[in-house]
């Protein structure tokens, strides 16, 4: 009966409620898609195997065939490829270079020059569209074979979303221990600057401690741990000011968020440590990723990985595990939970320690991917993470909110960023859409209750 | 009283016709009429869920109705507002009280009215308060912040100042469920001087005795229906039970007293601050002991500091021969004692959880594998409570918060019957409580001792203490004030001269 009476409304407030933030970052998406649409050109060994196709049914095999692409180290390589390409399907090459069209140009006219007959130019979709074919009645624009072009915004380009993702990571691992710090009813300022700690931390170990460049691995993983396990102690600190002293987390995590800026400027002097070895920088760098089965590749940014691992434990731990239980009880009715026999401090403490571990491997994550360690890191990131946790619908009055909410929350201010400067819209007009997002999205947050 | 006369001849002070109120799912009201006379008290009664707080918030317009008319003095007026309701001269005492804690009696008086300025309360507002609460004979002290006078003081505030608005229609609900009998007694004072006024009230409580003595007529809604408005002089205890049931009760409860079974628990000495002072007593297996006093004497402190929710700073406790250490909760439920709380909402329901959550937080090492929980476990321990106590809910996802009071109070029972526990403190097991799931829980408590736990009732009602316990312990001023051992030889009378010393 009661599912007979829900009405319309009812099931809007339904959807809303649980995919409000989903909906609007899809609806950004859209936007943004709509407003970045351009001619793309297909590119990579896709692109070859069209240009090859083409030639080969419009020239034969026994074409002659010229290979003319623009002069950027990814053309010079497809070039590469194309000529390799046709030769092995028994096509003769006759030329191939890379280069600017003048350079590209006076190379075609050499061998007109010297008699050689050119059946066919495979062209990347720039080089096709060089004026000079025109010119050329031997060759003529009709001669030149280019990928089919075709229109897709630039903003759904594979490569721009594992940019918003990576952009996304950093700042979404510090919001998981935001939004667990949130759901207890609390809040952690000092995330921020523990990010630039670990970040000091870490670099500076190995600059100065580690022989720099040439440290090695077991040095950089102890760095590495040395720096998380002092952001942990941090976060610890924090609980037990917070349970203990009894301090509100306000006044505790502010405290503490000035204090770890300090040191993080005090032990660097303000300045940046960039002498790392080549292994520190490979959490934050890629992966080769092949697609089996195709010829398909792509790098793979280690932060997104690290990101979605860490956010399927969180999601598992608060929906599925004792944990879980216990923090959204605490958040949801405090003294309730003490008198069901809860240990409401210390699960408090574990949850500050825990929101000081992620905000460590963050920063070592931020200065891996940077190649240095600076104290300015992470400035600001306790506002970003804070918006990115209530957009994602968790109550900041604790015991209401979801681990993939704020991760929905942590991507779309990631997309708002990417999506506007591809748009050609700067920092200052972010920021004031940031703001805007943020108040649409608590308003919404509002009227569903 | 001859200013009324000429609104008095105009006939009903309040109508309601016909007014329904539906939510996602529910129906809350349907096609319920309510007439309210000049100087007249309404009893409104009902089962928990049946619609009487629906019914006051339409008419404190906090939800405006889907269909029907409100009348007031013959007028249709429109209650979209909470401000509107309060123009139109309807004032509402909730449960929870909306004085300003750290205000004193004055100033939340005065606060907000006309005619309050920016600058501090002048010494002639002063005066004037004074006068107001000397007129309706309310005693307290004015000067101090109400955060510190009793709740039954801070309801004799909050009513002085609505009835301080000009109101015409006085709407009170469940305002004696915090009182002592002789604070109750003192508000009954007040209602009838409002009543010689010409105000009309409606008053809601479960204590039945009240409203049988102080109400006019009584109307009784059932499942968001009204099924009968009667006048008092017709009914009584048990006819209005069936009317508010629906269904004919063969006999209202009484325990039948078992033998006592061996010493469980032990506390000797126990002390804290002014509210407990060298408090001593023992539960036996198998037994009931029901502790009472006025509000105040230190019950629920007392039981707070067996529980460990507050240190004792001197004081022994022995369960079942071994002295044990509380110092928190935690410790208090592992040495077997079980606390539900007087205040379900501030200390018992975790609200935007689920029921099975709320049911689990308490067990949650039975229900967990190496920190992860076991759903299927938990849920099937759960549905077995739901059949048994008869727990109405919509399911096991359902945020407890939607719940009737007496279905929570229900999940809470569950949850503390899942621990088996060797001592069980019920802190007011049935406030905010309807009459059907009373009686549930009285059957639940009754046998819960029968199995051979010790149980300790603490209630203000002193008919409940009678019903179930089998030895009763009164409590003044923080000490234990003396003990009744043949509880069927004894009447209300003993225990009232216990409590208050006379």
């Amino acid at each position: 009966m009661a599912a007979m009476q829900t009405n319309f409304r009812g099931r809007l407030s339904f959807v809303l409620k649980n995919y409000g933030t989903i909906l609007v970052l899809l609806a950004l998406v859209v936007l943004f898609s709509r407003a970045t649409i351009a001619t793309q050109y297909p590119e990579g060994s896709e692109a070859v195997r069209q240009v090859a196709d083409l030639i080969v049914e419009a020239a034969g095999t026994e074409a002659r065939v010229f290979v003319a692409f623009p002069a950027s180290d990814a053309d010079k390589l497809m070039a590469q490829s194309l000529a390799s390409t046709l030769q092995d399907r028994g096509v003769e090459v006759v030329g191939v270079i890379a280069g600017r069209p003048s350079d590209v140009r006076s190379a075609v006219q050499t061998l007109l020059d010297q008699g050689q007959k050119i059946d066919a130019v495979g062209c990347s979709g720039i080089s096709a569209g060089w004026p000079f074919w025109e010119r050329m009645p031997e060759i003529g624009v009709q001669r030149c074979y280019s990928p089919r072009p075709y229109d897709w915004p630039n903003f759904l380009k594979f490569s721009n979303i594992l940019v918003i993702l990576d952009q996304a990571a950093i700042s979404a691992i510090v919001a998981i221990g935001m939004t667990m710090v949130v759901i207890t009813g609390g809040i952690d300022l000092s995330v921020g600057s523990l990010v630039a700690l670990s970040a000091v931390v870490s670099t500076l170990l190995i600059q100065n401690y580690g022989q720099g460049t040439s440290a090695s691995v077991g040095f950089v993983i102890m760095a590495m741990t040395a720096a998380v396990l002092l952001t942990t102690a941090m976060g610890l600190m924090n609980g037990v000011l917070v349970t203990i002293g009894k301090l509100p987390p306000f006044i505790a995590t502010l405290a503490m968020m000035m204090i770890a800026s300090g040191i993080a400027f005090r032990i660097s002097d303000g300045g940046s440590f960039d002498q790392v070895p080549a292994v520190f920088k490979s959490p934050g760098g890629t992966i080769g990723i092949k697609v089996p089965g195709t010829e398909f590749s792509f790098g793979l940014p280690m932060p997104i990985v690290v990101m979605v691992c860490l956010y399927v434990m969180a999601h598992c731990v608060m929906k599925y595990s004792v944990v879980g239980r216990i923090l959204y009880a605490i958040g949801g009715n405090r003294e309730g939970a003490r008198l069901a026999g809860i240990r409401v401090r210390w699960s408090l403490i574990l949850t500050y320690a825990i929101a000081g571990t992620l905000s460590g491997v963050s920063g070592i994550l931020l200065a891996s991917k940077l190649g240095a360690g600076n104290p300015t890191f992470g400035l600001m990131y306790e506002m970003e993470v804070i918006a990115a946790v209530v957009v994602g619908g968790t109550s900041l009055m604790g015991g209401e909110g979801r681990v993939l909410g704020t991760l929905t929350g942590a991507i779309m201010i990631a997309v708002i960023g990417n999506g506007m400067n591809l748009i050609g819209l700067g920092s200052f007009d972010q920021k004031i859409a940031l703001g805007v997002i943020l108040l649409v999205a608590c308003l919404l947050d509002r009227s569903r209750a | 009283m001859v200013s009324n006369e000429p609104e008095r001849s105009q006939g009903q002070l309040l109508e309601l016709r016909e007014i329904s109120k539906s939510f996602p799912g529910v129906r809350a009201l349907h096609q319920v009429s309510l007439q309210l006379n000049h100087g007249e008290i309404l009893g409104l009664m009902g089962e928990n869920g049946a619609g009487k707080s629906t019914l006051i918030k339409v008419l404190a317009g906090v939800f405006p109705p889907d269909h029907g008319e409100i009348l007031i003095s013959g007028k249709s007026v429109r209650l979209d507002s909470p401000f509107a309701a309060a123009q139109a001269g309807v004032g509402v005492i909730h449960q929870e009280l909306s004085l300003i804690p750290t205000l004193d009696a004055c100033a939340n008086l005065t606060l907000g009215k006309p005619g309050t300025g920016f600058w501090n309360r002048s010494k002639q507002e002063r005066r004037e308060a004074r006068r107001l609460f000397e007129e309706m004979g309310v005693n307290l002290p004015l000067g101090v912040p109400v955060r510190e006078l009793s709740v039954a003081q801070q309801q004799l505030i909050e009513i002085v100042r609505v009835v301080h608005s000009k109101i015409r229609i006085l709407v009170l609900d469940e305002p004696t469920a915090a009182l002592s009998p002789q604070e109750s007694e003192h508000l009954f004072r007040l209602m009838r001087d409002l009543r010689s006024r010409g105000i009309g009230m409606i008053y809601i409580s479960h204590r039945l005795e009240e409203v049988l003595a102080l109400t006019d007529r009584v109307q009784v809604l059932r499942d968001g229906e009204s099924v009968a408005t009667e006048p008092v002089s017709s009914l009584d205890r048990r006819r209005l039970i069936e009317l508010m049931v629906g269904r004919s009760l063969d006999r209202e409860f009484l325990r039948e007293t078992g033998t006592r079974g061996e010493l469980c628990l032990t506390a000797t000495g126990l002390c804290r601050g002014a509210s407990v002072q060298e408090a001593s007593l023992s539960l036996y297996r198998h037994e009931i002991v029901g502790l009472t006093g006025l509000v105040g004497a230190g019950r629920t402190e007392l039981a707070r500091l067996l529980f460990g929710a507050d240190p004792a700073e001197r004081g022994q406790i022995t369960i079942n021969g071994v002295s044990v250490r509380i110092r928190n909760p935690r410790e208090a439920i592992s040495a077997g004692i079980c606390f539900l709380s007087e205040d379900r909402k501030a200390e018992g329901i975790i609200p935007a959880r689920s029921v099975c959550e709320n049911f689990s937080i308490a067990n949650l090492d039975r229900f967990q594998w190496w920190g992860w929980m076991n759903r299927l476990l938990e849920r099937t321990a759960f549905r077995r409570f739901v059949d048994s106590l008869r727990i109405r809910i919509s399911g096991m996802d359902q945020p407890i918060r939607n719940l009737s009071g007496g279905n929570q109070q229900k999940v809470l029972l569950a949850r503390w019957l899942e621990k088996d526990a060797d001592v069980y403190i019920f802190d007011e097991p049935t406030r905010g409580v309807d009459v059907g799931a009373r009686q549930e829980i009285y059957q639940l408590i009754s046998a819960l001792a029968d199995s051979g736990k010790a149980v300790l009732l603490i209630s203000s009602e002193l008919a409940e203490v009678f019903a179930l316990s089998d030895r009763i312990i009164v409590m003044r001023a923080g000490r234990i004030a003396g003990e009744i051992s043949d509880v069927r030889g004894a009447t209300q009378e003993d225990v009232m001269e216990l409590a208050t010393g006379l």
